[in-house]
């Protein structure tokens, strides 16, 4: 059992997030392409849906990231 | 190997003086020939990416050999890729015309007319392709080698409990596998079931990567068609073995509030397909990468007149070949670890860390 937890904590956690980026720009894209057809459907003339998506969408993003980051700093104190 | 550079750059040095006269000369002739040597070493290494029909080991000498051809269309078709001759001519079967074009098969008539489209896409039909192309016969060949090894290396543990000369290489890899990859991310207790899938990928993935690195030209892991292979198979396995827990995790996140439970769900259910897709990437983009700057850097050795830079780069391909055998170790055990850590939160069966 000694040996087991000498090397989780050699383990590099971080490589989890290794996928982060791609998540990232694509919770991004597709919250702009939400607020690009909003702004088609009702309000051509402005803009606002878009901005405001794409606000929440790197909003939404990194508090899934932080999440993530604080769950693997748990984890390792746990460890 | 340190000596080895220093030597190449002495002789480089040695020479530089001596033997880069004679093009300095800039005329448009010189030019034109540059481009033209230009396109040809682009043609010759997106060659060396592809796979081929034929397996081909030295392009200019024609040394290599022919491969099966295997098609589906309205019956089945075997011949030898010979008969295409190298896609230069028609090749027929029971009644039926194929022509290579831009390393595919095409079915077509006996003087081999493609036609293309809007988009320069040829107009002929593509008939369902099984052929054993140089990639598929290379995987194979090297599945039946990592299969024979591992064999004997079982088999040695049934006399004795020390492992033979072979044993001796691959036992602590084993044991890396499992001690440093599958336990600490899958858990003591799911992690057994998972070690030949785990294992295998890792053997497979970092014997043919070194096999890409010899100058047979079998660059299999560069071809995304097999990491997309390896990344469905990750993904498949992942979903069949899930548990409660893990989809708990993506459609009702715990230990958050309830409006961002709501948003975070389909950004993690994204995250399924992400996870797969970027593990194809990664391997194929990497090993791709290392190839082209690998063989841009050969190419430069033939463009540039001066012997200085032909030392300098001679010696900076020496040493990311080194670079590239690590890589090649490095991106096994990335996919090995990050499948591995996708199977840990698919048997995941608490929230409590």
């Amino acid at each position: 059992m000694a040996k087991e937890e000498k090397t989780k904590k050699k383990q590099p956690k971080f490589i989890a997030l290794s996928g982060i980026g791609l998540q990232m720009g694509l919770t991004i894209y597709l919250f702009s392409y939400l607020g690009k057809f909003l702004d088609n459907k009702f309000s051509p003339e402005t803009e606002y849906w878009t901005i405001g998506l794409i606000l929440l969408g790197v909003v939404v993003s990194f508090y899934n990231l932080l999440r993530q980051v604080n769950k693997i700093n748990d984890q390792e104190k746990h460890d | 190997m340190g000596k080895n550079i220093l030597s190449v750059l002495l002789f480089a040095l040695f020479l530089a003086p001596n033997l880069s006269f004679g093009s300095d000369e800039v005329t448009t002739e010189n030019i034109d020939a540059k481009a033209q040597k230009n396109k040809e070493h682009k043609e010759y290494i997106n060659h060396h990416l592809q796979d081929s029909y034929d397996f081909t080991i030295w392009h200019e000498y024609g040394i290599g050999f022919p491969l099966p051809i295997i098609l589906i269309d309205e019956g089945f078709h075997i011949f030898s890729s010979s008969n295409f001759h190298h896609g230069e001519t028609v090749a027929e079967s029971n009644g039926k015309f194929y022509k290579v074009y831009h390393n595919k098969i095409y079915r077509t008539d006996a003087e081999g007319t493609i036609t293309l489209d809007d988009h320069h896409h040829p107009t002929q039909v593509k008939p369902l392709d099984l052929s054993i192309t140089k990639n598929v016969f290379t995987i194979l060949i090297f599945s039946i080698f990592i299969f024979l090894l591992f064999r004997s290396f079982a088999r040695s543990y049934g006399e004795n409990q020390i492992p033979n000369k072979i044993g001796r290489f691959m036992e602590p890899l084993v044991i890396f596998v499992r001690d440093e990859i599958a336990i600490p991310n899958i858990g003591e207790k799911h992690y057994k079931k998972f070690m030949s899938y785990l294992l295998t990928v890792f053997f497979f993935i970092w014997f043919l990567n070194l096999a890409g690195m010899t100058p047979l030209g079998i660059g299999v892991t560069n071809n995304i068609a097999v990491t997309f292979t390896l990344a469905i198979i990750t993904f498949l396995i992942t979903l069949f073995t899930s548990r409660k827990a893990y989809w708990g995790h993506i459609f009702w996140m715990p230990g958050v509030p309830v409006p961002m439970k709501i948003v975070l769900a389909p950004i993690e259910l994204l995250g399924v397909f992400i996870k797969p897709f970027a593990l194809m990437i990664r391997l194929f983009a990497n090993m791709t990468a290392g190839h082209v700057v690998m063989m841009s850097l050969i190419a430069l050795l033939y463009i540039f007149p001066n012997w200085f830079a032909k030392g300098a780069f001679l010696s900076l391909t020496l040493f990311l070949s080194i670079l590239e055998l690590l890589v090649a170790f490095l991106q096994a055990y990335i996919f090995t670890m990050l499948t591995a850590l996708y199977f840990g939160g698919a048997v995941a069966e608490h929230d409590d860390h």
